[in-house]
Protein backbone atom coordinates (compact mmCIF):
# COMPACT_ATOMS: atom_id res chain seq x y z
CA UNK A 1 0.00 0.00 0.00
CA UNK A 2 2.77 2.36 1.28
CA UNK A 3 4.89 1.55 -1.85
CA UNK A 4 1.64 2.05 -4.14
CA UNK A 5 1.12 5.39 -2.41
CA UNK A 6 4.68 6.80 -3.43
CA UNK A 7 4.63 5.04 -6.97
CA UNK A 8 1.63 7.01 -7.05
CA UNK A 9 3.23 10.38 -6.35
CA UNK A 10 5.47 10.50 -9.11
CA UNK A 11 2.20 11.09 -11.48
CA UNK A 12 0.61 13.05 -9.06
CA UNK A 13 0.17 16.92 -11.00
CA UNK A 14 2.34 19.41 -8.55
CA UNK A 15 2.97 16.59 -5.72
CA UNK A 16 5.30 16.50 -3.71
CA UNK A 17 7.85 13.80 -3.27
CA UNK A 18 8.64 11.79 -0.16
CA UNK A 19 12.65 12.62 0.02
CA UNK A 20 13.39 9.11 -0.34
CA UNK A 21 11.38 8.61 -3.26
CA UNK A 22 13.36 11.95 -4.88
CA UNK A 23 16.50 11.24 -3.82
CA UNK A 24 15.96 7.79 -5.67
CA UNK A 25 14.60 8.79 -8.31
CA UNK A 26 17.63 11.22 -8.85
CA UNK A 27 20.25 8.64 -8.38
CA UNK A 28 18.63 6.34 -10.83
CA UNK A 29 18.78 9.25 -13.81
CA UNK A 30 22.11 10.02 -12.79
CA UNK A 31 22.96 5.84 -13.28
CA UNK A 32 20.61 5.71 -16.65
CA UNK A 33 22.99 8.77 -18.00
CA UNK A 34 26.24 6.86 -16.99
CA UNK A 35 25.03 3.87 -19.20
CA UNK A 36 23.51 5.51 -21.73
CA UNK A 37 26.62 7.77 -21.70
CA UNK A 38 29.54 4.84 -21.37
CA UNK A 39 27.37 2.79 -23.96
CA UNK A 40 27.31 5.12 -26.70
CA UNK A 41 31.49 6.22 -25.77
CA UNK A 42 33.03 6.58 -28.97
CA UNK A 43 34.77 9.00 -31.00
CA UNK A 44 32.95 12.16 -29.62
CA UNK A 45 31.52 10.96 -26.59
CA UNK A 46 34.86 9.84 -24.12
CA UNK A 47 34.03 7.15 -21.56
CA UNK A 48 34.40 8.15 -17.91
CA UNK A 49 37.36 6.91 -16.99
CA UNK A 50 39.15 9.18 -20.05
CA UNK A 51 37.34 12.62 -18.84
CA UNK A 52 38.46 12.02 -15.33
CA UNK A 53 42.50 11.28 -16.57
CA UNK A 54 41.72 14.36 -18.62
CA UNK A 55 40.23 16.49 -15.34
CA UNK A 56 43.81 15.33 -13.93
CA UNK A 57 45.92 16.27 -16.42
CA UNK A 58 43.91 19.83 -16.84
CA UNK A 59 44.19 20.44 -13.28
CA UNK A 60 47.98 19.19 -12.46
CA UNK A 61 49.77 20.03 -15.42
CA UNK A 62 47.73 22.32 -17.41
CA UNK A 63 46.50 24.92 -14.17
CA UNK A 64 43.28 24.41 -14.63
CA UNK A 65 42.40 25.79 -11.37
CA UNK A 66 44.02 29.37 -12.56
CA UNK A 67 41.72 29.44 -15.59
CA UNK A 68 38.54 28.03 -13.10
CA UNK A 69 39.61 31.34 -11.50
CA UNK A 70 39.91 33.61 -14.16
CA UNK A 71 36.67 33.03 -15.63
CA UNK A 72 34.96 33.07 -12.09
CA UNK A 73 36.46 36.63 -11.63
CA UNK A 74 35.35 37.80 -14.98
CA UNK A 75 32.01 36.09 -14.51
CA UNK A 76 31.17 37.87 -11.14
CA UNK A 77 32.64 41.67 -12.83
CA UNK A 78 30.38 40.93 -15.78
CA UNK A 79 27.68 39.82 -13.72
CA UNK A 80 27.68 42.89 -11.33
CA UNK A 81 27.55 45.28 -13.98
CA UNK A 82 24.82 43.19 -15.52
CA UNK A 83 22.56 44.10 -12.46
CA UNK A 84 23.57 47.31 -11.92
CA UNK A 85 22.79 48.46 -15.85
CA UNK A 86 19.88 45.99 -16.28
CA UNK A 87 17.97 47.22 -12.45
CA UNK A 88 18.74 50.92 -13.56
CA UNK A 89 17.39 50.65 -17.02
CA UNK A 90 14.15 48.50 -16.04
CA UNK A 91 13.13 50.21 -13.12
CA UNK A 92 13.51 53.50 -14.78
CA UNK A 93 11.43 51.59 -17.67
CA UNK A 94 8.23 52.77 -15.36
CA UNK A 95 8.41 55.78 -16.56
CA UNK A 96 7.54 56.50 -20.00
CA UNK A 97 10.24 58.81 -20.95
CA UNK A 98 12.52 56.03 -20.51
CA UNK A 99 10.67 53.25 -21.67
CA UNK A 100 12.34 53.41 -25.33
CA UNK A 101 16.00 53.31 -24.34
CA UNK A 102 14.60 49.90 -22.50
CA UNK A 103 12.93 48.18 -25.24
CA UNK A 104 15.75 49.05 -27.57
CA UNK A 105 18.80 48.17 -25.40
CA UNK A 106 16.39 44.57 -25.10
CA UNK A 107 16.26 44.11 -28.44
CA UNK A 108 19.94 43.53 -28.34
CA UNK A 109 19.95 40.15 -27.83
CA UNK A 110 19.43 39.66 -31.27
CA UNK A 111 22.74 40.61 -32.07
CA UNK A 112 25.22 38.11 -32.18
CA UNK A 113 28.14 38.66 -30.08
CA UNK A 114 30.34 37.51 -33.54
CA UNK A 115 31.03 40.67 -35.13
CA UNK A 116 29.62 43.02 -32.70
CA UNK A 117 33.43 42.24 -31.24
CA UNK A 118 34.79 44.73 -33.51
CA UNK A 119 33.49 47.04 -32.08
CA UNK A 120 33.91 46.20 -28.35
CA UNK A 121 37.78 45.57 -29.17
CA UNK A 122 37.80 49.02 -30.65
CA UNK A 123 36.17 50.66 -27.52
CA UNK A 124 37.79 48.49 -24.65
CA UNK A 125 41.10 47.02 -26.44
CA UNK A 126 41.89 43.90 -26.39
CA UNK A 127 42.13 42.70 -22.58
CA UNK A 128 40.04 42.15 -19.48
CA UNK A 129 37.46 44.90 -20.24
CA UNK A 130 36.44 44.06 -23.38
CA UNK A 131 36.05 40.33 -21.68
CA UNK A 132 34.04 42.18 -19.37
CA UNK A 133 32.12 44.56 -21.67
CA UNK A 134 31.16 41.68 -24.81
CA UNK A 135 30.33 39.36 -21.93
CA UNK A 136 28.06 42.36 -20.16
CA UNK A 137 26.45 42.90 -22.85
CA UNK A 138 25.44 39.53 -24.03
CA UNK A 139 23.72 38.74 -20.70
CA UNK A 140 22.05 42.21 -19.98
CA UNK A 141 20.26 42.41 -23.31
CA UNK A 142 18.77 38.96 -21.86
CA UNK A 143 18.15 39.74 -18.24
CA UNK A 144 16.98 43.10 -19.51
CA UNK A 145 14.01 41.60 -21.37
CA UNK A 146 13.28 39.48 -18.58
CA UNK A 147 13.11 42.77 -16.01
CA UNK A 148 11.67 45.02 -18.48
CA UNK A 149 8.56 42.64 -18.99
CA UNK A 150 8.42 41.97 -15.03
CA UNK A 151 8.25 45.88 -14.55
CA UNK A 152 5.81 46.72 -17.49
CA UNK A 153 3.27 44.13 -16.20
CA UNK A 154 2.92 45.41 -12.77
CA UNK A 155 -0.38 45.68 -12.39
CA UNK A 156 -2.23 49.21 -12.43
CA UNK A 157 -4.44 47.78 -9.14
CA UNK A 158 -1.37 47.62 -7.32
CA UNK A 159 -0.03 51.13 -8.44
CA UNK A 160 -3.53 52.06 -7.81
CA UNK A 161 -3.18 50.46 -3.96
CA UNK A 162 -0.15 52.61 -3.17
CA UNK A 163 -1.37 55.63 -5.00
CA UNK A 164 -4.68 55.56 -2.49
CA UNK A 165 -2.22 55.16 0.63
CA UNK A 166 -0.52 58.23 0.18
CA UNK A 167 2.85 57.16 -1.08
CA UNK A 168 5.03 59.43 -3.06
CA UNK A 169 6.36 58.54 -6.52
CA UNK A 170 9.33 57.59 -5.21
CA UNK A 171 7.87 55.41 -2.42
CA UNK A 172 5.94 53.85 -4.73
CA UNK A 173 9.20 53.02 -6.88
CA UNK A 174 10.82 51.54 -3.90
CA UNK A 175 7.76 49.89 -2.59
CA UNK A 176 5.85 48.38 -6.03
CA UNK A 177 8.76 48.37 -8.25
CA UNK A 178 11.91 47.61 -6.62
CA UNK A 179 10.67 45.73 -3.29
CA UNK A 180 7.53 44.38 -4.58
CA UNK A 181 9.58 42.56 -8.19
CA UNK A 182 12.20 41.92 -5.92
CA UNK A 183 11.82 37.89 -5.88
CA UNK A 184 10.93 37.59 -9.03
CA UNK A 185 14.19 40.08 -10.05
CA UNK A 186 16.28 36.89 -8.54
CA UNK A 187 14.42 34.48 -9.82
CA UNK A 188 15.26 35.94 -13.86
CA UNK A 189 18.71 36.96 -12.53
CA UNK A 190 19.29 32.91 -11.48
CA UNK A 191 17.92 31.94 -15.53
CA UNK A 192 19.69 34.61 -17.06
CA UNK A 193 23.19 34.49 -14.83
CA UNK A 194 23.28 30.47 -16.36
CA UNK A 195 23.36 32.50 -19.92
CA UNK A 196 27.17 34.10 -18.59
CA UNK A 197 28.73 30.54 -18.22
CA UNK A 198 27.18 29.92 -22.20
CA UNK A 199 28.62 33.05 -23.14
CA UNK A 200 32.02 33.21 -21.25
CA UNK A 201 33.53 30.46 -23.85
CA UNK A 202 32.65 32.28 -26.78
CA UNK A 203 34.02 35.94 -25.24
CA UNK A 204 37.52 33.92 -23.97
CA UNK A 205 37.61 32.49 -27.11
CA UNK A 206 37.46 35.46 -28.42
CA UNK A 207 40.30 37.70 -26.65
CA UNK A 208 42.28 34.13 -25.80
CA UNK A 209 44.15 35.52 -22.76
CA UNK A 210 43.41 32.93 -20.33
CA UNK A 211 40.40 31.38 -18.52
CA UNK A 212 38.43 28.48 -18.88
CA UNK A 213 37.09 29.36 -22.16
CA UNK A 214 40.74 29.76 -23.74
CA UNK A 215 41.57 26.52 -22.40
CA UNK A 216 37.88 24.82 -24.12
CA UNK A 217 39.33 26.20 -27.08
CA UNK A 218 42.82 24.90 -26.92
CA UNK A 219 41.44 21.44 -26.01
CA UNK A 220 39.19 21.63 -29.01
CA UNK A 221 41.67 22.60 -31.49
CA UNK A 222 43.56 19.73 -31.10
CA UNK A 223 40.86 17.23 -30.79
CA UNK A 224 41.29 16.15 -27.33
CA UNK A 225 38.05 15.67 -26.86
CA UNK A 226 38.05 13.91 -23.19
CA UNK A 227 40.28 17.64 -22.28
CA UNK A 228 36.70 18.99 -23.79
CA UNK A 229 34.01 17.01 -22.22
CA UNK A 230 36.49 17.55 -18.91
CA UNK A 231 35.97 21.45 -19.45
CA UNK A 232 32.65 21.36 -19.97
CA UNK A 233 31.89 18.88 -16.93
CA UNK A 234 33.57 21.87 -15.27
CA UNK A 235 31.55 24.48 -16.52
CA UNK A 236 28.56 22.75 -15.73
CA UNK A 237 29.22 21.62 -11.88
CA UNK A 238 30.42 25.86 -11.70
CA UNK A 239 26.75 26.43 -13.08
CA UNK A 240 24.69 24.60 -10.96
CA UNK A 241 27.05 25.82 -7.73
CA UNK A 242 25.77 29.31 -8.78
CA UNK A 243 22.49 28.16 -9.62
CA UNK A 244 22.12 26.85 -6.05
CA UNK A 245 24.15 29.96 -4.86
CA UNK A 246 21.53 32.25 -5.89
CA UNK A 247 18.44 30.03 -5.12
CA UNK A 248 20.17 30.07 -1.31
CA UNK A 249 20.33 33.89 -1.96
CA UNK A 250 16.61 34.45 -3.25
CA UNK A 251 15.14 32.25 -0.01
CA UNK A 252 17.28 34.98 2.07
CA UNK A 253 16.50 37.85 0.53
CA UNK A 254 12.83 37.10 -0.41
CA UNK A 255 11.48 34.93 2.41
CA UNK A 256 7.72 36.04 1.57
CA UNK A 257 7.93 34.18 -2.07
CA UNK A 258 8.75 30.76 -0.21
CA UNK A 259 6.26 30.84 2.20
CA UNK A 260 3.34 28.40 2.37
CA UNK A 261 0.26 29.44 1.93
CA UNK A 262 -2.47 29.72 4.80
CA UNK B 1 -46.54 56.94 -2.18
CA UNK B 2 -48.50 55.36 1.44
CA UNK B 3 -44.81 54.69 2.45
CA UNK B 4 -43.53 58.13 1.28
CA UNK B 5 -46.20 59.66 3.81
CA UNK B 6 -45.71 57.51 6.56
CA UNK B 7 -41.84 57.98 6.67
CA UNK B 8 -42.23 62.10 5.88
CA UNK B 9 -44.84 61.54 9.23
CA UNK B 10 -42.57 59.89 11.06
CA UNK B 11 -39.13 62.11 10.91
CA UNK B 12 -41.35 65.31 11.95
CA UNK B 13 -42.57 63.68 14.77
CA UNK B 14 -39.24 62.01 16.03
CA UNK B 15 -36.18 62.85 13.77
CA UNK B 16 -33.12 60.36 14.04
CA UNK B 17 -30.79 62.36 12.61
CA UNK B 18 -30.32 65.47 10.83
CA UNK B 19 -27.98 66.35 7.09
CA UNK B 20 -25.11 68.54 7.67
CA UNK B 21 -22.20 70.07 5.13
CA UNK B 22 -21.77 67.99 1.85
CA UNK B 23 -18.70 65.55 2.26
CA UNK B 24 -19.03 63.97 -1.25
CA UNK B 25 -20.18 65.99 -3.88
CA UNK B 26 -20.18 63.99 -7.49
CA UNK B 27 -21.53 65.55 -10.67
CA UNK B 28 -21.96 65.01 -14.33
CA UNK B 29 -19.41 62.24 -14.44
CA UNK B 30 -18.89 60.67 -17.49
CA UNK B 31 -16.26 58.05 -18.50
CA UNK B 32 -16.10 56.16 -22.26
CA UNK B 33 -13.62 53.61 -23.67
CA UNK B 34 -13.05 54.18 -27.34
CA UNK B 35 -16.87 55.35 -28.59
CA UNK B 36 -18.23 52.81 -25.61
CA UNK B 37 -19.64 54.86 -22.96
CA UNK B 38 -19.70 53.11 -19.83
CA UNK B 39 -20.61 55.59 -17.15
CA UNK B 40 -23.61 58.36 -18.27
CA UNK B 41 -23.78 61.60 -16.18
CA UNK B 42 -23.36 60.34 -12.26
CA UNK B 43 -24.39 62.24 -10.14
CA UNK B 44 -24.31 61.93 -5.78
CA UNK B 45 -24.48 63.80 -2.98
CA UNK B 46 -22.99 62.71 0.14
CA UNK B 47 -23.94 64.62 3.60
CA UNK B 48 -22.90 64.22 6.74
CA UNK B 49 -24.87 62.59 8.72
CA UNK B 50 -25.45 63.72 12.68
CA UNK B 51 -27.27 61.76 14.63
CA UNK B 52 -28.14 63.95 18.28
CA UNK B 53 -25.43 62.68 20.94
CA UNK B 54 -23.71 60.17 19.02
CA UNK B 55 -20.29 60.22 16.92
CA UNK B 56 -21.82 58.11 13.60
CA UNK B 57 -20.20 57.95 10.10
CA UNK B 58 -21.50 56.53 7.21
CA UNK B 59 -21.90 53.53 5.40
CA UNK B 60 -23.01 53.40 2.11
CA UNK B 61 -23.63 50.48 -0.76
CA UNK B 62 -23.27 50.48 -4.23
CA UNK B 63 -24.98 47.72 -5.65
CA UNK B 64 -24.79 47.14 -9.46
CA UNK B 65 -24.28 44.19 -12.19
CA UNK B 66 -21.11 42.96 -13.05
CA UNK B 67 -19.46 45.30 -15.83
CA UNK B 68 -21.82 47.92 -15.22
CA UNK B 69 -18.81 50.48 -14.00
CA UNK B 70 -18.56 49.97 -10.10
CA UNK B 71 -15.22 49.63 -10.16
CA UNK B 72 -14.12 52.74 -12.66
CA UNK B 73 -16.67 54.31 -10.41
CA UNK B 74 -15.00 54.01 -7.70
CA UNK B 75 -11.57 54.64 -9.47
CA UNK B 76 -12.89 58.11 -10.17
CA UNK B 77 -14.40 58.41 -6.83
CA UNK B 78 -10.55 57.74 -5.12
CA UNK B 79 -8.80 60.28 -7.84
CA UNK B 80 -7.03 57.34 -9.39
CA UNK B 81 -9.38 57.29 -12.95
CA UNK B 82 -9.62 60.99 -14.63
CA UNK B 83 -13.57 60.96 -15.70
CA UNK B 84 -14.05 62.44 -19.10
CA UNK B 85 -16.28 65.10 -18.26
CA UNK B 86 -17.76 66.17 -14.74
CA UNK B 87 -16.16 66.13 -11.15
CA UNK B 88 -15.77 64.85 -7.80
CA UNK B 89 -15.43 67.08 -4.60
CA UNK B 90 -14.58 65.74 -1.66
CA UNK B 91 -14.10 67.29 2.03
CA UNK B 92 -10.91 65.46 3.14
CA UNK B 93 -11.41 67.19 6.70
CA UNK B 94 -15.12 67.13 6.41
CA UNK B 95 -15.42 70.75 6.17
CA UNK B 96 -14.40 72.20 2.90
CA UNK B 97 -14.48 70.82 -0.46
CA UNK B 98 -11.78 69.98 -3.17
CA UNK B 99 -11.46 68.40 -6.53
CA UNK B 100 -10.23 64.35 -4.65
CA UNK B 101 -6.62 63.71 -5.50
CA UNK B 102 -5.48 60.13 -5.36
CA UNK B 103 -4.24 59.40 -1.74
CA UNK B 104 -7.83 61.49 0.15
CA UNK B 105 -9.50 58.55 -0.32
CA UNK B 106 -8.76 54.99 0.75
CA UNK B 107 -9.35 52.07 -1.26
CA UNK B 108 -9.44 48.61 -0.19
CA UNK B 109 -9.44 46.60 -3.68
CA UNK B 110 -10.75 43.72 -4.79
CA UNK B 111 -8.71 40.31 -3.47
CA UNK B 112 -7.37 42.69 -0.76
CA UNK B 113 -4.54 44.11 -1.53
CA UNK B 114 -1.20 44.33 0.44
CA UNK B 115 2.35 44.38 0.28
CA UNK B 116 3.49 41.11 0.14
CA UNK B 117 6.85 42.02 1.11
CA UNK B 118 6.18 43.31 3.99
CA UNK B 119 4.63 41.43 6.92
CA UNK B 120 1.15 42.43 8.68
CA UNK B 121 2.99 44.68 11.01
CA UNK B 122 5.22 46.28 8.87
CA UNK B 123 2.13 46.73 6.18
CA UNK B 124 0.22 48.21 9.04
CA UNK B 125 3.39 50.77 9.97
CA UNK B 126 3.64 51.85 6.57
CA UNK B 127 0.20 53.38 6.61
CA UNK B 128 1.04 55.09 9.82
CA UNK B 129 3.78 56.48 8.07
CA UNK B 130 2.31 57.80 5.52
CA UNK B 131 -0.44 59.36 8.31
CA UNK B 132 2.60 61.13 9.57
CA UNK B 133 3.17 58.71 12.67
CA UNK B 134 6.81 57.95 13.51
CA UNK B 135 8.22 54.81 13.06
CA UNK B 136 7.62 54.06 17.06
CA UNK B 137 3.86 55.48 17.32
CA UNK B 138 2.93 53.98 14.10
CA UNK B 139 4.24 50.27 15.25
CA UNK B 140 2.11 51.03 18.60
CA UNK B 141 -0.83 51.50 16.95
CA UNK B 142 -0.38 49.03 14.52
CA UNK B 143 -0.15 46.64 17.22
CA UNK B 144 -3.34 47.41 19.23
CA UNK B 145 -5.51 47.76 16.03
CA UNK B 146 -4.36 44.22 15.31
CA UNK B 147 -5.25 43.09 19.42
CA UNK B 148 -8.44 44.51 19.55
CA UNK B 149 -9.60 42.96 16.04
CA UNK B 150 -8.17 39.13 16.95
CA UNK B 151 -5.08 39.50 15.01
CA UNK B 152 -2.17 39.91 17.04
CA UNK B 153 -1.04 36.80 16.72
CA UNK B 154 -0.92 37.33 12.57
CA UNK B 155 1.82 40.28 13.15
CA UNK B 156 4.91 39.00 12.13
CA UNK B 157 2.75 36.40 8.78
CA UNK B 158 3.43 37.59 5.35
CA UNK B 159 0.13 38.45 3.60
CA UNK B 160 0.88 35.25 1.27
CA UNK B 161 0.14 33.46 4.62
CA UNK B 162 -3.63 34.87 6.07
CA UNK B 163 -6.52 33.15 4.88
CA UNK B 164 -8.81 35.88 2.69
CA UNK B 165 -10.92 37.05 5.87
CA UNK B 166 -7.41 37.53 7.79
CA UNK B 167 -5.94 39.38 4.25
CA UNK B 168 -9.26 41.62 3.69
CA UNK B 169 -9.07 43.17 8.07
CA UNK B 170 -5.79 43.63 7.91
CA UNK B 171 -6.58 45.58 4.17
CA UNK B 172 -8.88 47.96 6.39
CA UNK B 173 -6.74 48.27 9.30
CA UNK B 174 -4.25 49.70 6.73
CA UNK B 175 -6.61 51.98 6.02
CA UNK B 176 -7.21 52.79 9.56
CA UNK B 177 -3.48 53.62 10.14
CA UNK B 178 -3.77 56.20 7.11
CA UNK B 179 -6.46 57.66 9.04
CA UNK B 180 -8.77 58.49 5.53
CA UNK B 181 -12.10 60.17 6.27
CA UNK B 182 -13.05 58.18 3.10
CA UNK B 183 -13.07 54.41 2.49
CA UNK B 184 -14.06 52.73 -1.01
CA UNK B 185 -13.92 48.78 -0.82
CA UNK B 186 -14.73 47.25 -3.97
CA UNK B 187 -16.09 43.87 -2.78
CA UNK B 188 -15.43 43.47 0.74
CA UNK B 189 -17.13 40.31 0.93
CA UNK B 190 -16.27 38.41 -1.83
CA UNK B 191 -14.87 34.86 -0.85
CA UNK B 192 -15.50 35.13 2.58
CA UNK B 193 -16.86 31.97 4.91
CA UNK B 194 -19.95 32.93 6.93
CA UNK B 195 -17.79 33.52 9.84
CA UNK B 196 -15.51 36.07 8.29
CA UNK B 197 -17.80 37.70 7.30
CA UNK B 198 -19.21 38.47 10.06
CA UNK B 199 -15.91 39.72 11.32
CA UNK B 200 -15.58 41.79 8.52
CA UNK B 201 -19.01 43.44 8.74
CA UNK B 202 -18.49 44.02 12.23
CA UNK B 203 -15.09 45.83 11.59
CA UNK B 204 -16.48 47.95 8.85
CA UNK B 205 -19.47 49.43 11.50
CA UNK B 206 -16.91 49.70 13.84
CA UNK B 207 -14.89 51.60 11.60
CA UNK B 208 -17.67 54.08 10.59
CA UNK B 209 -18.65 54.83 13.71
CA UNK B 210 -15.02 55.51 14.75
CA UNK B 211 -15.34 59.50 13.05
CA UNK B 212 -18.09 61.60 12.52
CA UNK B 213 -17.09 62.59 9.23
CA UNK B 214 -16.04 58.65 8.50
CA UNK B 215 -17.92 57.11 5.51
CA UNK B 216 -17.58 53.91 3.97
CA UNK B 217 -18.26 53.21 0.22
CA UNK B 218 -18.21 49.82 -0.84
CA UNK B 219 -19.90 47.50 -3.38
CA UNK B 220 -21.08 43.93 -3.16
CA UNK B 221 -22.95 41.44 -4.92
CA UNK B 222 -23.97 40.05 -1.59
CA UNK B 223 -27.24 41.94 -1.49
CA UNK B 224 -27.40 40.66 2.15
CA UNK B 225 -24.62 41.15 3.42
CA UNK B 226 -24.33 44.45 1.83
CA UNK B 227 -28.14 45.83 3.13
CA UNK B 228 -27.10 44.44 6.45
CA UNK B 229 -24.23 46.88 7.03
CA UNK B 230 -25.48 49.83 4.94
CA UNK B 231 -27.48 53.28 5.77
CA UNK B 232 -27.59 53.83 2.25
CA UNK B 233 -28.07 51.74 -0.79
CA UNK B 234 -27.38 53.21 -4.45
CA UNK B 235 -28.06 51.18 -7.58
CA UNK B 236 -26.10 51.08 -10.43
CA UNK B 237 -27.28 50.33 -13.67
CA UNK B 238 -27.78 50.20 -17.06
CA UNK B 239 -31.30 50.71 -19.19
CA UNK B 240 -32.42 48.44 -21.91
CA UNK B 241 -34.62 48.57 -25.15
CA UNK B 242 -36.99 45.80 -25.69
CA UNK B 243 -34.46 43.94 -28.09
CA UNK B 244 -32.42 43.80 -24.93
CA UNK B 245 -29.51 46.31 -25.96
CA UNK B 246 -28.03 48.89 -23.86
CA UNK B 247 -29.92 52.12 -24.23
CA UNK B 248 -28.21 53.80 -21.13
CA UNK B 249 -25.15 52.46 -19.91
CA UNK B 250 -24.27 52.60 -16.00
CA UNK B 251 -25.83 55.56 -13.95
CA UNK B 252 -27.64 55.68 -10.56
CA UNK B 253 -30.97 54.01 -10.82
CA UNK B 254 -32.18 54.37 -7.40
CA UNK B 255 -31.10 55.82 -4.35
CA UNK B 256 -32.38 54.09 -1.27
CA UNK B 257 -32.10 55.57 2.45
CA UNK B 258 -32.05 52.71 4.61
CA UNK B 259 -32.28 55.21 8.03
CA UNK B 260 -35.78 56.44 6.51
CA UNK B 261 -36.94 52.90 6.03
CA UNK B 262 -36.19 51.82 9.41
CA UNK B 263 -33.78 49.26 8.38
CA UNK B 264 -30.36 50.64 9.17
CA UNK B 265 -29.26 51.59 12.85
CA UNK B 266 -31.41 48.82 14.21
CA UNK B 267 -29.10 45.82 16.11
CA UNK B 268 -31.69 42.88 15.09
CA UNK B 269 -31.77 44.58 11.31
CA UNK B 270 -31.94 40.14 10.11
CA UNK B 271 -35.35 39.82 11.78
CA UNK B 272 -36.93 42.72 10.48
CA UNK B 273 -40.01 41.60 8.00
CA UNK B 274 -38.77 45.16 6.27
CA UNK B 275 -35.15 43.77 5.94
CA UNK B 276 -36.25 40.92 4.17
CA UNK B 277 -38.65 42.77 1.69
CA UNK B 278 -36.10 44.91 0.66
CA UNK B 279 -33.62 42.01 0.23
CA UNK B 280 -36.31 40.34 -2.40
CA UNK B 281 -36.99 43.71 -4.24
CA UNK B 282 -33.51 44.53 -4.75
CA UNK B 283 -33.30 40.97 -6.13
CA UNK B 284 -35.85 41.26 -8.52
CA UNK B 285 -34.36 44.69 -9.94
CA UNK B 286 -30.84 42.97 -10.66
CA UNK B 287 -32.23 40.55 -13.14
CA UNK B 288 -33.71 43.92 -15.43
CA UNK B 289 -30.43 45.90 -14.94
Amino acid sequence: MDIKKQLSSLVTIKGDLPVQVKYGLYALYILLFVILWESAAGVAIRPFSEIFESLGVLWFEKGLAVDIGQSLQLNLVALASTITLTLITSYLSIFPFWRPIAFAISKGRFLGLLGLNFIFIELFGLGFEMKVALLTFGITVFYLTSMYSIVQEIPESKLDYARSLGLSKGQIVWQVVIRGTADQMLETLRQNAAIGWMMITAVEGIVKSGGIGDLLWNSNKHFDRGEVLAIIFCILAIGIFQDIFLKTMKKIITPHAISEKH
Amino acid sequence: MQFRRNIRIKDIIMPKYKETNTLMHISNVNLAFGPHLILDNINLEIKDIVEPGKVRGQIRCILGPSGVGKTLLFRIMAGLLEPDSGEVLIAADGETLHPVKAGDVGVVGQHYPLFEHLSVLDNLILGGKTAGLSKAEAKDKSMELLDRFGLANWFNFWPKQLSGGQRQRIAILQQVMVKRMFIIMDEPFSGLDPKALHKVIELIRELAASHEFQTILFTTHDISAGVQVADFVHILGREFNAAGEVVRPGHFLEHMNLIDQGIAWQSNIRELASFQRLINTLEDKFDNI
